[in-house]
């Protein structure tokens, strides 16, 4: 650099003049990932598994207690799974399961405790888990609540596998070439005023391309594209188990990927969808640390496109 | 020989084509730091002012690429002409001397149809500092954000050796406006350091190095709700050999080589959102001669200059390398491309360039009595090579969309100017009949992205074609009895103006970009056609020991598309009145000013409403056992109104400072 060499004399002024000048509005703050998220990152290979708080942009290290029920050094293989359990009518706790990486809900039918290993929500203020044991019907810390959990949870998984369908279905109109890699659909929070007509929810998809589709479902309520293809920078392919997807506002949505390592804001200000940041897993995750697959709590902050543009 | 230009002091006076004031009178005069505030009381000169850090003068009603500004014999580094948010790369405090070059003369420094700002550091005299030590010291400080301001410079000559180094600083907070409301984000922080060591190597031959630091943090008054800055870096470092040889032929050469390196980078709420870097190098040889009945000027410049930008959101803390994957190039541009027609872009809004151009120009003039003919005529050769990996794999043109878009561009323009002058004892007359081919900008031709300065998204096109104009300015002069007078008219006449124009869907509706739905523009060009015409009128009358001064001024400037409709941001008609007073060391200005609400509006141009502003300045000289120096109390907008620039695109976001009271006193020794 020019600075480096040039007069140092009229650097040692510019510096011992100007020691007050305004700083402070430089630089990147942290990650600055979408505030209000809760992330969390599993290797398969590895076991290793971390969690990030997108407000204090604080990493933790889920298998740092061996006691917790979140260790899974020395487990099954898992697959992260996101639930957002309508426990009552209106009210929702979102979860993550810790599926085991070989049940597959189509074939395998109603999940027990044995096809899983945690099921980790939180706790007030903290991420605690629960031990699938714990559901075991057998066991001393079963309880009819429990039970009840895991009949939701049974029927969030079909849902999920009929949305599947619709979305496999869909994605082969607009690429016929790509099958479907992963997909996310938020859970639908927003109250509608009286006369307010109700929001399409998108249903964001991944190819086995890794491109990004978004579908709404239309006035027959079949999904349908309501744009063209998003591609995400360094990605050209997907895996289920290379992949995730969470949520960011009604209007967005975060998406990791195992090829590029990193993790991307896709959105729209009320119009197309594109990749509007994107950030490596290295920015804010331990270092050496890798991931297979993401999946996140809380709905992200609330969005002004005024803000961003 | 060379820098042997007219000096005025600020007065109606023979209409050179090279007008040369030296950097303190405009201080003195100007309502601002920036380049527009101390140009824009000359007639035809206004501020693009974006808020109080930026303020690129406009001339004739011509701005951006059309008006160059140069430092020196090289062409200044940043991007100010580019973007009506970025700064002037300089703080004109910093130079000795500014001067504003119109028609043949101009032609030496390129092809700017609104003439050339040329900013002399200390560097570009072709003498040593006096043999008496100078030292300066000025403070300023003000009202309602016009900031506090320390200067400090020292010159001193031992022998053959010379040395000058001076240092400035500004800062000021947020203003209010005229009506009471608070500007945001109109706070800024500039300094600047300038050093020169000199030596005379023989008579005649004069080596100066110099360097140069440059740092300017500033606010952006637009309307998001997080804050946005500019935080703007510049760094020369250079070498001018000033050359007097004892020939008839030669009178006199000064060569300079630079090198600078630009860098600012925008951040909004504290993300780095924008990056822009420009390193430049260049050589330039200017030369004086004499040859019979005829003088002349000739340069030969060549500079090397690499632009790389980033936008995207809080990732531009610097500038990277896209990744590759297998997958088909520019998937997500061409998509658009095949469903909109428009190949927009979500990514990076330009590849990375490295623009390398070589410039001849001169002129002659032959003296014929009281009359002079003056023949300029200029060429530029530019070869841009352009490097993509920067541009994300989904947002890269790909060959089906644009074959050969990252392919070498290159171009070249050349341009012709008659000068006319006569001169009797009482009056002037000059006339300047340009062929002027404008080479577009890489900006022009590359840029497809959006635009945060704008809120637009701007379609820039590579096949752009030199913009040729036929430029024809006169300035007649008379001044007797105490009574001075300045007109001077202009008429340009562009046969392809280059300028963004609103793109508008198949029913009428203005065409909005995908992903943020701002307003299309797309690099165009168009017959146009700018003129008008400055008037100055002043009278002198001595009482006893008094001097006093009248004067009015008024500027109208018109712009016109040849196809129907008016080009934006083109001045409104103002007028100023203005008494001076002068007793001994004693001096004093009041002007009012009238800006008129603007006319004749662009398309999607809104209107601005006109202004009255009332501004003063006592100044008191002072000496005293070998000091000398100034007191100086200022007033500008008494009235407090409130005033929109119509010439900013954040004209109702950041209206004009309202009243500000400024004093300071500078000290020479």
């Amino acid at each position: 650099m020019l600075k480096k060499t040039v007069l140092p004399i009229l650097l040692l002024i510019a510096i011992s003049g100007c020691d007050s000048d305004n700083d402070n509005n430089n630089g990147s703050n942290g990650a600055d990932l979408p505030d209000e998220k809760t992330l969390v990152f599993y290797n398969q290979t590895t076991a290793d598994q971390y969690s990030y708080d997108t407000d204090s942009e604080t990493a933790g290290d889920l298998n740092a207690d061996a006691t917790s029920n979140f260790y899974m050094v020395g487990e099954d293989t898992g697959r992260l799974f996101y639930w957002p359990d309508e426990y009552t009518e209106g009210e929702v706790d979102e979860k993550i399961v810790m599926l085991k990486a070989d049940y597959d809900y189509a074939t395998d039918g109603n999940i027990t405790h044995e096809d899983f290993i945690y099921l980790g929500h939180f706790h007030d203020e903290a991420l605690a888990a629960h031990s699938a044991d714990e559901f075991d019907p057998a066991s001393e810390s079963y309880s009819a609540a429990k039970g009840e959990a895991l009949v939701r949870l049974n029927t969030y998984l079909a849902e999920q596998d009929a949305i599947r369908t619709e979305i496999t279905e869909a994605l082969e109109t607009v690429a016929p070439t790509e099958a479907l890699c992963n997909f996310f659909v938020p859970s639908h929070h927003h109250d509608e005023e009286e006369g307010e007509e109700e929001e399409s929810i998108p249903h964001y998809a991944l190819s086995d391309a890794g491109k990004l589709y978004v579908f709404e479902e239309n006035t027959s309520a079949e999904l349908e594209s309501i744009q063209s293809a998003i591609s995400l920078e360094g990605v050209d392919s997907c895996t289920a188990m290379g992949s995730g997807m969470t949520a960011y506002g009604e209007h967005g949505v975060l998406v990791f990927s195992s090829d590029s390592q990193k993790l991307y804001l896709v959105d729209s200000h009320g119009l197309d969808y594109h990749q509007h940041s994107q950030w490596d897993l290295s920015e804010f995750m331990p270092a050496g640390f890798s991931a297979d697959m993401m999946i996140g709590l809380g709905e992200g902050e609330a969005h002004d496109h005024d803000e961003d543009e | 020989m060379i820098l042997d230009t007219i000096q005025v002091d600020g007065t109606p006076s023979v209409p050179e084509g090279v007008t040369t004031v030296e950097t303190g009178e405009l201080a003195a005069a100007a309502s601002g730091e920036t380049l527009g505030d101390y140009l824009k009381n000359s007639l035809g000169v206004t501020s693009a002012s974006y808020g109080p850090a930026v303020g690129r003068p406009v001339m004739n009603g011509l701005d951006g690429y059309r008006v160059g500004i140069v430092q020196g014999t090289m062409d200044l580094n940043d991007l100010s002409a580019m973007s009506q948010d970025h700064a002037v790369g300089l703080t004109p405090r910093a130079s000795e001397r500014i001067e504003l070059v119109k028609g043949p003369a101009s032609l030496l420094y390129g092809a700017y149809s609104g003439g050339v700002v040329r900013v002399l550091g200390e560097e570009n005299l072709p003498t040593l500092p006096g043999k008496k030590p100078l030292l300066h010291v000025g403070v300023g400080s003000g009202t309602n954000g016009a900031g506090t301001r320390y200067d400090a410079a020292v010159k001193r000559t031992l022998g053959s050796w010379g040395v000058s180094l001076s240092h400035h600083v500004h800062r000021a907070g947020d203003y209010t406006a005229g009506d009471g409301s608070k500007v945001d984000d109109s706070d800024l922080a500039t300094r600047q350091t300038h050093g020169v060591v000199g030596v005379r190597l023989s008579e005649g031959n004069l080596l100066k190095v110099y360097g140069d630091l440059m740092r300017k943090d500033y606010g952006i008054p637009n309307r998001t709700v997080e804050e946005t800055r500019i935080d703007m870096h510049q760094e020369r470092v250079g070498v001018v050999w000033h050359l007097h040889p004892e020939s008839e032929l030669i009178q006199g050469v000064e060569m300079e080589f630079q090198h600078s390196e630009y860098l600012h980078s925008e951040t909004e709420g504290g993300r780095d959102d924008g990056l822009f870097g420009q390193d430049q190098s260049g050589l330039s040889a200017r030369a004086a001669f004499e040859w019979e009945d005829w003088v002349g000027e000739g340069r030969m410049s060549y500079l090397s200059s690499a632009l790389q930008v980033c936008h995207e959101h809080g990732k531009c803390q610097t500038f990277s390398t896209a990744l590759r994957t297998a997958a088909e190039d520019g998937s997500s541009l061409k998509s658009y491309y095949d469903s909109t027609g428009i190949a927009y872009s979500h990514g990076h809004p330009m590849p990375d360039s490295k623009t390398q151009t070589f410039k001849g120009a001169f002129n002659l003039t032959r003296y014929l009595d009281a009359s002079s003919l003056t023949l300029g005529a200029a060429t530029e050769f530019r070869r841009v090579d352009l490097d993509s990996d920067n541009i994300q794999e989904t947002w890269l043109v790909p060959e089906s969309v644009d074959a050969g878009y990252y392919d070498p561009h290159q171009d070249h323009a050349g341009s012709l100017s008659v000068g006319w002058l006569t001169e009797e004892e009482d009056s002037g007359f000059r006339l300047d009949l340009t062929l002027l081919s404008r080479l577009p900008s890489v900006q022009e031709l590359y840029w497809n992205g959006f635009h945060h300065a704008t809120d637009s998204y701007i379609l820039g096109d590579r096949h752009l074609e030199p913009e040729r104009s036929t430029n024809l300015d006169v300035a007649w002069q008379y001044g007797n009895d105490g009574w001075e007078s300045l007109i001077e008219g202009y008429y340009y006449s562009f046969s392809n103006y280059i300028y963004q124009k609103a793109l508008y869907d198949a029913d009428g509706t203005m065409t909005t970009d995908p992903f943020h739905g701002s307003p299309v523009y797309a690099m165009v060009q168009e017959g146009a056609d700018i003129y008008g015409v400055g008037i100055a009128q002043s009278y002198r009358w001595m009482p006893g020991a008094h001097e006093l001064k009248g004067g009015i001024q008024v500027d109208a400037v018109e712009g016109r598309l040849h196809d129907g409709g008016y080009l934006p941001r083109i001045p409104p008609l103002r007028g100023k009145v203005s008494l001076e007073h002068r007793l001994g060391s004693y001096y004093a200005t009041l002007a009012f000013q009238k800006v008129a609400a603007s006319q004749n509006e662009a398309a999607n141009e809104s209107w601005t409403a006109g202004y009255e502003w009332v501004s003063f300045g006592i100044f008191q000289e002072l000496g005293w056992q070998g000091l000398g120096g100034k007191l100086w109390l200022k007033g500008e907008n008494l009235g407090d109104r409130i005033a929109y620039n119509h010439l900013s695109f954040l004209k109702e976001s950041a209206p004009l400072p309202g009243r500000q009271i400024t004093f300071g006193l500078d000290i020479n020794y």
